[in-house]
């Protein structure tokens, strides 16, 4: 690309973190060209170096990071400039969004006197003139009452208004170039189309570049107009959206575009006998207000009931807070709750936590952080052979070795890693493991909480996989709790939307999908399937 | 805020309480008294004493005794210093003790939060070295070395600065040098840690993306942020400073609440045993409050309430 | 699924592979850490010396040398030539001869006596010189012409006092290495009951949660507003001065901050999710505790504790230093810095030496804690 044409022109960066453990080449040459206006996506896996380069365009890469190449910015090379030039340059021609919008913003201050500081920094206005600017960038950005919220602190917005807030903060000076680094993957689809939205529409207005990271292929043909493909540093594929996605060149590319979840369950009949059961079932934490103590009573879970029938998927989606997480765990009774829960005909709501334990070997639970979850002094095989020492002592040490052994053979892991420990593993492989250490007992019911929700898109595919083919070998009945809806569409067989704590709808799956009664289930299946047509209407 | 500081101050009364009752019983169990002397008194003599301290009646009525005069604001007698009251004792050695102990912590956050700060921007090179090592130094030296080797320097071989004594302001530097030096230390190495931690978090980041002039990023975000595990050290470290140092006072003679720790003990001065403590129980309560409540102001997602 | 996941090296899978452990990692890190490395030699060293020293050295930590009160540190042996002749005569003076003439050459003297009475000398006056501690192979040759005259011969024992003698006439040294002993032993045994309690309590009151956690943390505030040297006091008013009983005390003192910490972190433990997934698993909670807390407790533990030892060895010298530690004649490193203190005008080498070692040891044992946080949590660094 002829570098008169680009605002910003990447030549052959690349960068290299010096660790502990030796230097990781985190680009490998990477040249990629933005011209005015445009928006363009860089898409890619976790690892893939893309995040990097937004860093290195900056200037702001770890203290152990160090590139090398060429960034031109209307033909002048910002990598090597001194801080003071590029202080000059950055957050005033060239800004940036981060993923995280609450620890992006300094906690301390309030969220006005943030979005200020680069308006007297860079423009040099005085305390008024600034807060009548940062004023209307708050409205810009659609804060509602922004006299108010200028003298919020970050922690009293939610994550959609802190997002928003970093946009103003980006806004401020105007930029040529807008760099997004993963802005809406730690939002609610809902408020990541609302964003999504936003950013075109400013885009539209303001005649800006931007710059979209992201790891999502939905967000990227809705969204950019060009794309970079990229895959451990380096740059596999590049061009307009269509022709990317309608004609991928490269392997990789077409591997990231298969790996959007597909297939689709089958309902079960409703003569299948009913292994889980609650009802009317109420999740309250906190107390009721004491001598000076405030009332901390929240209501996680409202009057739910469900009926999990054997080798059903019920698929519980909702958004973050929704209370879907917290069913979950009362359902298994990990956490206290009233209203009745029937396994197996059996009342087990009354039964003293010290008498569960033989129900925990048929009742198990995996959960979302596969980094988490596994405890990072204890091997594989420690982990996995967890539950036989306590449900099945009387095997031997040899016997339960076998067991666990073929367990991990079964969901993908060769044994020979058997004394590994968990950080040697990729997020993929630990969520194998996860998976094995409630399959080792052979449970009958299995609640997975976002089960593949911190992975990649290629390797949730191959876990969705695992656990479609566990249960049809072992008939087992999941709960499937996700935000996912593109998951829950492909795994689960019936479907229940929560919403601060309440069950608002239910039904067999394709039902829901295709005929959703209540609004909020159409936004998240709008916001979820439909961003296209979302983001056409700006 | 208020209702929270008025919740805060209510809790501290029951503490204060506790703590006198557990000292005042604790004390008493304790065998030896305030009379033992290397040739005992006669049996006579020695009840005629401990009547006219009211010690001879029984172990809980002299606790409410004592308590209800607490209340009047009166401590008791001295069983050493035998024509005073013990608040009296306290009362002329305190300001001293607060004076010098002050100054002290004046000077270990103003030094220690620069030489701290300085280090954490350098991180790895010769100045932050220097600088750890320095702060090594200090935490690795008790002050009762550091105080003789300063007086044999500055006083016994120079002799700029006099040895012994209060009251004048040379004669002040070197007992709060020597108190401050180990507390700088400390501090110093507190900041480091603090804002090494906080030049890494995300808003840093964010301020320097922005291109927001160093001073501005180092001065003002990442200083908060550092300066609040600083602030909780202080709290205790302030009372305990307050209330003297037995080291310092006993090398430089000074006449400091600090020498009554370890005497009033040893000689079974009851009533100035209960001073003492009553001093350092409340200091630490009073400055661990003053720091909660400093902490609900400078970070707003601290809401205690 | 039929395909085997491999793990991200890509190697073949032959046999059982080898996982390398967090504590391995951390060890490695350590072992590249050159300050904690020089500190972990110089703290064995200092240890192995406070063990063998003592027994090594020529001189025994309260052995008093009348002759050699307040000596100057050198590596030259005592008695230098001028001191022999007037310790000579005053060993003859209480055996009541005179020195007629004195013969000294390099590891011999020779000395012609004569009895003050008028008598024949009596052989058992050398005793009298084996006790000025400079001599040994004391003879006497009774002239047979004159049995009220005689000739003394002796070989002269070689003192060497490499750090000089306190104000009573011990050796330094030995009582460095001595008091170096009894420091590493407050700082081990006092540290462990503050590991034992401040674990116990922590751990078990981060676990329990709820009221009984709030009301085990009262205590500790409470316990942190009272001062500690009131507490060590009625401790050795009640027991006497023991040297155990500082141990005991300096370990009760020092198990709130541990209490504090373990208590944060088994909080934190307790959110994490592989405490959650072995609590849905059904384990009881004393497996979950040895299982899933403790080990990983362990780092944050190890690491508080090389830290607490240089703050219990502080403590101890600071008790030692107001009288109140150790007792006469056993020393610590305290009592050697207090009575430096005292005497530095004249004999600085009396605080010097003592003040050096505490620091050469506090040092080295702050770098290796600092070292094995790093090590321990590498995005610390």
């Amino acid at each position: 690309m002829n570098t008169q044409t680009s605002v910003l022109n990447i030549q052959d960066l690349v960068v290299d973190f010096d660790t502990p453990d030796g230097v990781v080449h985190a680009v490998k040459g990477v040249s990629m060209a933005i011209a005015p206006g445009e928006i363009v996506a860089i898409v890619g896996e976790s690892g893939s170096g893309k995040s990097q380069i937004a860093m290195s365009v900056l200037g702001i890469l770890a203290s152990n990071g160090k590139a090398s190449g060429k960034i031109l910015f209307n033909d002048q090379d910002i990598l090597h400039l001194p801080r003071k030039e590029l202080n000059s340059i950055r957050g005033s021609k060239i800004s940036i969004i981060f993923q995280e919008p609450m620890t992006s913003l300094d906690p301390l201050y309030r969220v006005g006197e943030q979005i200020m500081e680069p308006l007297r920094a860079h423009k040099g206005l005085s305390r008024s003139e600034a807060k009548k600017r940062a004023l209307e960038l708050m409205r810009q950005v659609q804060i509602p009452d922004p006299e108010r919220r200028f003298k919020s602190f970050p922690n009293e917005m939610s994550g959609g208004q802190r997002q928003r807030i970093m946009i103003a903060l980006a806004l401020a000076n105007e930029p040529d170039i807008l760099i997004a680094d993963e802005p809406t993957t730690a939002l609610d689809v809902t408020t990541q189309a609302e964003i999504l939205k936003l950013l075109a529409e400013l885009n539209k207005q303001l005649g800006m570049s931007i710059v979209f990271i992201t790891h999502d292929l939905g967000i990227v043909e809705a969204f950019a107009e060009r794309v970079y493909v990229m895959q451990s540093g380096e740059v596999k594929e590049f061009g307009s959206t269509n022709a990317i996605f309608k004609t991928p060149k490269t392997e990789y590319t077409k591997t990231l575009l298969d790996a959007e979840p597909e297939g689709a369950k089958e309902p079960v009949k409703k003569t299948q006998d009913i292994v889980l059961e609650t009802e009317k079932m109420d999740v309250v934490y906190g107390h009721a207000p004491r001598f000076l103590q405030k009332d901390t009573r929240f209501h996680a879970v409202k009057d739910t009931s469900l009926r999990l029938h054997k080798g059903q998927t019920i698929g519980l989606v909702g958004e973050s807070g929704s209370g879907k997480s917290t069913l979950g765990r009362a359902l298994l009774r990990l956490t206290e709750s009233t209203g009745k829960i029937v396994y197996l005909g059996n009342n087990i709501d009354k039964v003293p936590l010290k008498s569960l334990k033989p129900l925990r070997e048929e009742l198990q639970m995996v959960f979302q952080d596969p980094y988490g979850s596994l405890s990072p002094r204890m091997t594989v095989l420690n982990i996995v052979e967890e539950g036989l020492q306590t449900h099945k002592p009387q095997l031997s040490k040899v016997e339960r070795q076998k067991l666990s052994l073929s367990t991990l053979e079964k969901v993908g892991l060769d044994p020979s890693v058997r004394n590994r420990f968990p950080h040697e593993f990729s997020g993929g492989q630990r969520q194998r493991i996860a998976i094995a250490r409630a399959m080792v007992l052979q449970p009958k019911v299995v609640v997975l909480d976002e089960p593949t929700s911190a992975l990649d898109r290629t390797v949730q595919k191959e876990v969705l996989e695992l656990l479609r083919s566990l249960q049809s070998e072992f008939s087992l009945s999941y709960i499937f709790i996700s935000h996912d809806l593109a998951v829950i569409k492909v795994m689960a067989d019936y479907v229940m939307v929560m919403k601060n704590g309440k069950i608002i709808e239910e039904g067999v799956t394709q039902e829901i999908f295709e005929r959703p009664r209540q609004n909020y289930t159409k936004s998240l299946i709008t916001s979820s399937f439909n961003l296209k047509e979302l983001l056409s209407e700006v | 805020m208020l209702n929270y500081a008025f919740k805060r101050i209510l809790t501290i009364i029951p503490t204060l309480f506790a703590i006198i009752t557990l000292t005042f019983f604790l004390m008493r169990i304790a065998p030896g008294g305030p009379f033992d002397e290397e040739r005992p008194l006669a049996p006579a003599v020695l009840e005629n004493i401990q009547a006219s301290y009211g010690l001879n009646k029984p172990l809980i009525e002299q606790y409410f005794i004592y308590i209800g005069n607490l209340l009047q604001g009166d401590m008791g007698p001295s069983f050493v210093y035998r024509d005073k009251r013990v608040h009296e004792v306290l009362a002329e050695g305190l300001p001293i003790s607060i004076t010098l102990g002050g100054t002290a912590l004046l000077l270990a956050l103003i030094i220690g939060v620069f030489l701290g700060s300085i280090a954490a921007l350098n991180q790895n090179k010769k100045t932050d070295v220097f600088i750890v090592t320095f702060a090594t130094f200090g935490i690795t030296t008790p002050n009762y070395v550091i105080a003789p080797i300063l007086t044999l320097i500055f006083a016994l071989t120079f002799s700029i600065l006099p040895a012994t004594g209060w009251g004048s302001p040379s004669q002040m530097v070197l007992p709060v040098v020597s108190l401050a030096l180990p507390q700088i230390a400390i501090v110093t190495r507190l900041m480091r840690g603090s804002m090494l931690e906080a030049l890494k978090s995300d808003h840093i980041r964010t301020a320097r993306a922005y291109g927001l002039p160093i001073t501005h990023v180092v001065g003002k975000h990442a200083m908060r942020s550092a300066l609040l595990p600083v602030l909780s050290y202080l709290g205790p470290a302030a009372a305990a400073l307050m209330t003297g140092s037995i080291v310092i006072e006993q090398i430089f003679n000074l006449p400091g609440i600090g020498r009554y720790f370890v005497t009033s003990a040893l000689n079974r001065d009851y009533t100035m045993v209960m001073g003492t403590v009553i001093i350092v129980a409340t200091l630490v309560l009073v400055f661990n409050l003053i720091v909660d409540l400093l902490y609900t102001v400078l970070d707003p997602r601290v809401r205690y309430d | 699924m039929t395909e085997t996941v491999l793990t991200h090296d890509n190697k073949p899978s032959e046999g059982v592979v080898k996982g390398r452990s967090l504590l391995d990692t951390a060890l490695l890190r350590l072992k590249r850490n050159r300050a904690a490395m020089v500190s972990l030699w110089v703290i064995i060293g200092m240890t192995l010396a406070a063990i063998i020293g003592p027994a090594v050295s020529t001189h025994s930590y309260d052995e008093v040398y009348n002759h050699f009160v307040g000596e100057k540190p050198s590596i030259g042996a005592y008695p230098k030539q001028e001191q022999i002749t007037p310790i000579t005569e005053r060993a003859l003076s209480r055996a009541r001869v005179d020195m007629e003439d004195i013969n000294i050459s390099k590891d011999n003297v020779k000395i012609s006596v004569v009895n003050r009475k008028q008598e024949p000398l009596d052989p058992r006056i050398t005793r009298y010189l084996m006790r000025a501690d400079i001599f040994q192979n004391v003879s006497l040759e009774i002239l047979k012409a004159d049995p009220q005259r005689g000739v003394i011969s002796a070989d002269i024992k070689p003192l060497r006092f490499l750090m000089g003698t306190d104000q009573n006439g011990r050796d330094l040294l030995t009582r460095i290495l001595v008091s170096l002993r009894i420091s590493l032993m407050v700082g081990a045994l006092a540290t462990g009951v503050a590991l034992i309690i401040g674990v116990t309590y922590g751990a078990v009151s981060g676990f329990v949660g709820g009221n009984i956690d709030n009301l085990m943390m009262r205590f500790v505030d409470l316990l942190y507003s009272l001062p500690f040297v009131f507490f060590v006091i009625l401790l050795v008013v009640f027991f006497g001065n023991n040297i155990f009983l500082i141990f005991i005390a300096v370990g009760c003192i020092q198990w709130l901050d541990m209490a504090r910490i373990v208590r944060g972190q088994t909080l934190q433990l307790k959110q994490q999710e592989f405490v959650q997934a072995s609590e849905a698993l059904g384990v009881n909670q004393g497996n979950i505790i040895k299982r899933h807390i403790i080990p990983n407790l362990a780092g944050t533990v190890v690491v508080y504790m090389t830290l607490l030892i240089p703050r219990v060895i502080l403590l101890e010298s600071f008790l030692s230093f107001l009288g109140l530690g150790v007792q006469e004649p056993l020393t610590s490193l305290g009592v050697l810095i207090a009575e430096g203190a005292r005497y530095m005008r004249n004999d600085p080498y009396l605080l010097i030496f003592p003040a050096l070692t505490m620091s050469i040891l506090l040092f080295a044992l702050n770098f290796l804690g600092d070292g094995l946080r790093d090590a321990l949590d590498p995005k610390d660094r």
